[in-house]
C-alpha cells in the first residue's frame, strides 16, 4: 500500500484549486468595468462561485461513484478549460446586454446588483462548478490508485487543492491580470486546464495520448488569444473616443475624452461617474466640479508664505491643476500627492498632464493613511481628501476619527482640512456621518457647503481654529474668478455648520461606512419618488 | 426675449430689479432678501425660483415652484419654466415631462403670440430633453428585468437539476 496519492492526481487537484480562485478573483475584473468592484459585486460573484463550487462537490461525489474518475475528471477539466477559454469573449456580449451605456451613478445601485448577479451566474457558474467536480473525483482516483484509506486520501486532495488556490490567488492579483492583462489570463487558465485534462486521461489510461490532446488544445487556445486581443470595454457615447487604457493590480483604468475636449480619468466606471477631470489650462473648472472648492481655504485666511499641501487619492492630479491656477498669486504651493494605484499616475502623465517636479512630488502605490503617517507634525497648510474606491465608496479607514486625529496633527495651528463627499443632498447619511466624525476629531466647529450643479459637498474644517464666516471668503474673493464660488454658498440652503457631533461617529472598529452608502442610495431613491408622486 | 417676458410680467418692480441686480452680481443672499418686498406671491415665487435657479439648488427651486403654482388655479408659465429646467439638472425625466407638458398647455392658453410661441419652444425643447431621460430610464428598468429574469432562469435550472439529482 502506498504511503501516498500518485504525484498526478495531486497535480491535478492542485491545478483546479489554482483555476477556480484564477476565475473567482479575475471574475471581478471582467464585471467591473461594466459594474464596478463594490462590495455588492465582490459578494455576488464569490457566493455565485461558492454555490458553483457546491454543487461541483455534490455531482463529483456522484460521479466518482460510476468508476473511472480519471476519465471523468478528463472531461470535466477539458470543460471546464472550454468555458474559461470563451469567458474573454463572452463577457462583454452578456454585460452590454445586462448594463446599457452612462446610466447616472444614483440610478445604477439596483442595475449593479441584479445584473452583476445575472451575469456571474451566466459566466462563472458553469466552469466552476465543473472546477468544484474534480475534488471528490480526485480522492477516488487517490484511494483507487494507491489504496489509501479516503481520509489520508482526502486529506493529500484537499491540501494540494487548497495550495492550488494560494497560488492562483497570488498569481492573479501580483501576476497575471497587471502583466498579461484579463483575456490572457483566462486563456492561461484555460491552457493549464487542457493540459491537466490530457494528463488526466494520461493517468486513466495508462497512455500519453491525452497529454498530446492536451497540449494541442493549449497550443489552440494560445493561437486563439493572439489573435483576439484584449478584453472588449463598455462602448463609449458617440463623440467620445478613449485615448489610453491600462488593466492594473488595483483595476480597470482608462482615460476618455469628450466631445468638448474635456478629459476624464475612469476607474471601472460604465455610469457617468469619474475620478478626475483635466482641461487644456490650469485653473477652475467649469460649474459643478468639486474641485474648484479646493482653491478656497488659501483665500479665506490671510496666507503668509508658502501654501503647503497633500492630496490623499491624487489621481490623475485634477486638485493640482485646479489650485496652480486658482490660488491666491502670492502663494508658493508646494505639494505631495498620494496615489495608491501606480498605473493611474503613469497614465495620467502620458494622457492629463501629470508632471511631478519638486514642488509636486508623487508618492505612488502608497495607501492615503499610510502615506499621511510618514509626514511629519504640524506640516501642512491643507490636507485635500479626495480618495474614494470602487466608484463611490469612502475606504472605511479614510473616514474613521482616529484617521481625522491623524490629519489633524499632520496640520499646522489654524490648517486645513478640506474633504470631497459625494452626497445625494443635505439628508444624507454619509454626509452627517462625515460631518460629526470630523467635528468629534478636530474639536472645531465643521462646515459642510453643497457644490452647485453636482451631486458632491465639501467639508471644511480647521486645526484649533473654526471656520470662519463665509463673508469673509466673500469678501476676499470680490472681483476675483472665485466669487462665482462663492455667492451661491451664502445661501442657507447650501451649507450647514455642526460644533458638536449630533449622530453616529465612525471609528476604526466600528465603521459601517458601507452600510450608510447603502442607505444614502435608498433615500435618494425615495426622495426622487416622493419628488415624482407629490 | 427673457428680459422682455420679466417686464411684461411686472418683474420690473423696484423690489425686482433690485432682485435681479443683485443677482447678476453674484449677491445671493441679498437678491434673496429683496424677493421679500415683493407683496404679490405668485411674483415673489418666480424671483426666488430665480435666485434658487441660479445658485443651482434645484430642490429649491421646485419647492418654491411647486408652492407657486399652488396659489392659484392657473399655470404660471415661468414657474412651470423654472420647474422643467431644474428636474431636467436632476435628471428626472418623469418629473421634466409632466412640467415642459404642462408649460405647452400653459403657452397655449396665453394671450400674448409672442410669448406664446416662446413658452411653445421652450416646452417643446424640454419635452425633447426628458423623453431623452425617459428612454434612458427605460433602457435601465429594461436591464434590471432581464437580470432578474436571468437570476430567476438559474434559479430555475438550479431547482429543475435537483429535483432530476433525486429521481436518477
Amino acid at each position: 500500500m502506498r504511503a501516498s496519492p500518485p504525484a498526478g492526481i495531486l497535480m491535478v487537484a492542485a491545478v483546479g484549486g489554482g483555476a477556480t480562485m484564477v476565475i473567482e478573483l479575475a471574475a471581478v475584473r471582467l464585471l467591473a468595468p461594466w459594474f464596478g468592484s463594490s462590495l455588492a459585486v465582490w459578494t455576488n460573484v464569490i457566493c455565485v462561485v461558492l454555490l458553483a463550487l457546491a454543487l461541483g462537490y455534490l455531482a463529483g461525489g456522484r460521479l466518482a461513484t460510476r468508476g473511472r474518475p480519471l476519465a471523468w475528471m478528463g472531461k470535466l477539466l477539458f470543460g471546464a478549460g472550454l468555458l474559461a477559454a470563451v469567458l474573454p469573449l463572452l463577457a462583454p456580449l452578456i454585460c452590454n446586454w445586462l448594463m446599457p451605456r452612462a446610466v447616472a451613478l444614483q440610478e445604477a445601485a439596483t442595475l449593479i446588483g441584479w445584473g452583476s448577479l445575472a451575469a456571474a451566474l451566466t459566466l462563472f457558474l458553469p466552469p466552476a462548478a465543473l472546477l468544484g467536480c474534480v475534488s471528490p473525483l480526485a480522492v477516488q482516483a487517490a484511494v483507487e490508485v494507491s489504496g489509501a484509506s479516503p481520509g489520508r486520501a482526502g486529506g493529500w486532495v484537499l491540501g494540494a487543492g487548497t495550495f492550488g488556490s494560494l497560488v492562483g490567488s497570488f498569481a492573479t492579483s501580483h501576476w497575471l491580470v497587471p502583466e498579461l492583462g484579463l483575456a490572457a489570463t483566462f486563456w492561461l487558465a484555460a491552457l493549464t486546464l487542457f493540459l491537466c485534462s490530457g494528463g488526466a486521461w494520461s493517468l486513466g489510461r495508462g497512455s500519453r495520448s491525452g497529454l498530446g490532446v492536451g497540449a494541442l488544445l493549449a497550443i489552440g487556445v494560445v493561437g486563439t488569444s493572439s489573435w483576439q486581443g484584449p478584453v472588449k470595454r463598455p462602448e463609449l457615447s458617440e463623440g467620445w473616443r478613449e485615448l489610453g487604457a491600462v488593466e492594473s493590480p488595483y483595476q480597470s483604468v482608462r482615460v476618455v475624452q469628450a466631445p468638448d475636449g474635456m478629459r476624464f480619468l475612469q476607474v471601472n466606471e460604465v455610469t457617468d461617474s469619474f475620478q478626475s477631470a483635466w482641461q487644456a489650462e490650469p485653473g477652475l473648472l467649469p460649474e459643478g466640479y468639486y474641485y474648484n472648492y479646493f482653491a478656497l481655504p488659501a483665500w479665506w485666511q490671510e496666507l503668509e508664505g508658502s501654501w503647503r499641501t497633500v492630496v490623499l487619492g491624487l489621481g490623475a492630479g485634477t486638485a493640482w491643476r485646479v489650485l496652480d491656477g486658482a490660488l491666491p498669486p502670492e502663494s508658493a504651493h508646494v505639494s505631495l500627492g498620494i496615489e495608491l494605484d501606480p498605473a493611474v499616475v503613469r497614465l495620467s502623465e502620458r494622457h492629463l498632464g501629470l508632471s511631478p517636479s519638486d514642488e509636486r512630488r508623487v508618492l505612488g502605490g502608497v495607501d492615503a493613511r499610510v502615506g499621511l503617517g510618514l509626514l511629519a507634525d504640524a506640516s501642512l497648510e491643507q490636507v485635500l481628501l479626495d480618495a474614494y474606491a470602487n466608484q463611490v465608496e469612502i475606504p472605511p479607514h479614510l473616514c474613521s476619527v482616529e484617521f481625522f486625529r491623524a490629519v489633524n496633527r499632520k496640520l499646522v495651528s489654524g490648517g486645513w482640512l478640506s474633504v470631497n463627499v459625494g452626497s445625494f443632498g443635505r439628508e444624507d447619511p454619509v454626509l452627517e456621518a462625515l460631518v460629526d466624525t470630523i467635528c468629534a476629531a478636530f474639536e472645531t466647529s465643521v462646515l459642510a457647503v453643497r457644490v452647485p450643479a453636482s451631486r458632491n459637498w465639501m467639508v471644511y474644517a480647521r486645526r484649533d481654529r473654526d471656520v470662519p464666516p463665509l463673508a469673509q471668503l466673500a469678501e476676499r474673493t470680490r472681483d476675483t474668478e472665485l466669487a462665482r464660488l462663492v455667492g451661491p454658498l451664502e445661501l442657507e440652503s447650501a451649507r450647514f455648520r455642526r460644533s458638536v457631533p449630533e449622530g453616529r461617529i465612525l471609528t476604526d472598529d466600528r465603521n459601517g461606512i458601507e452600510v450608510l452608502q447603502r442607505e444614502a442610495i435608498r433615500l435618494a431613491g425615495r426622495d426622487r419618488h416622493d419628488r415624482e408622486h407629490r | 426675449m427673457l428680459g422682455c417676458l420679466a417686464a411684461t410680467w411686472g418683474a420690473a418692480i423696484p423690489g425686482a430689479q433690485a432682485s435681479a441686480d443683485a443677482l447678476s452680481r453674484g449677491l445671493f443672499v441679498e437678491a434673496l432678501e429683496e424677493t421679500e418686498w415683493e407683496t404679490n406671491p405668485l411674483r415673489q415665487a418666480r424671483q426666488r425660483a430665480d435666485v434658487f435657479y441660479a445658485a443651482r439648488d434645484f430642490e429649491a427651486v421646485l419647492e418654491t415652484c411647486r408652492a407657486g403654482l399652488e396659489l392659484e388655479s392657473g399655470e404660471d408659465p415661468w414657474l412651470l419654466w423654472r420647474s422643467a429646467g431644474s428636474a431636467l439638472w436632476l435628471r428626472d425625466g418623469e418629473l421634466a415631462a409632466a412640467f415642459a407638458s404642462r408649460l405647452g398647455g400653459a403657452a397655449a392658453d396665453d394671450p400674448d403670440p409672442a410669448r406664446a410661441e416662446f413658452w411653445s419652444a421652450q416646452a417643446a425643447a424640454f419635452q425633447e430633453q426628458a423623453e431623452g431621460h425617459l428612454a434612458a430610464a427605460q433602457d435601465r428598468d429594461a436591464a434590471v428585468n432581464r437580470a432578474r429574469t436571468a437570476v430567476a432562469g438559474w434559479a430555475l435550472v438550479l431547482v429543475a437539476g435537483a429535483v432530476l439529482w433525486r429521481r436518477v
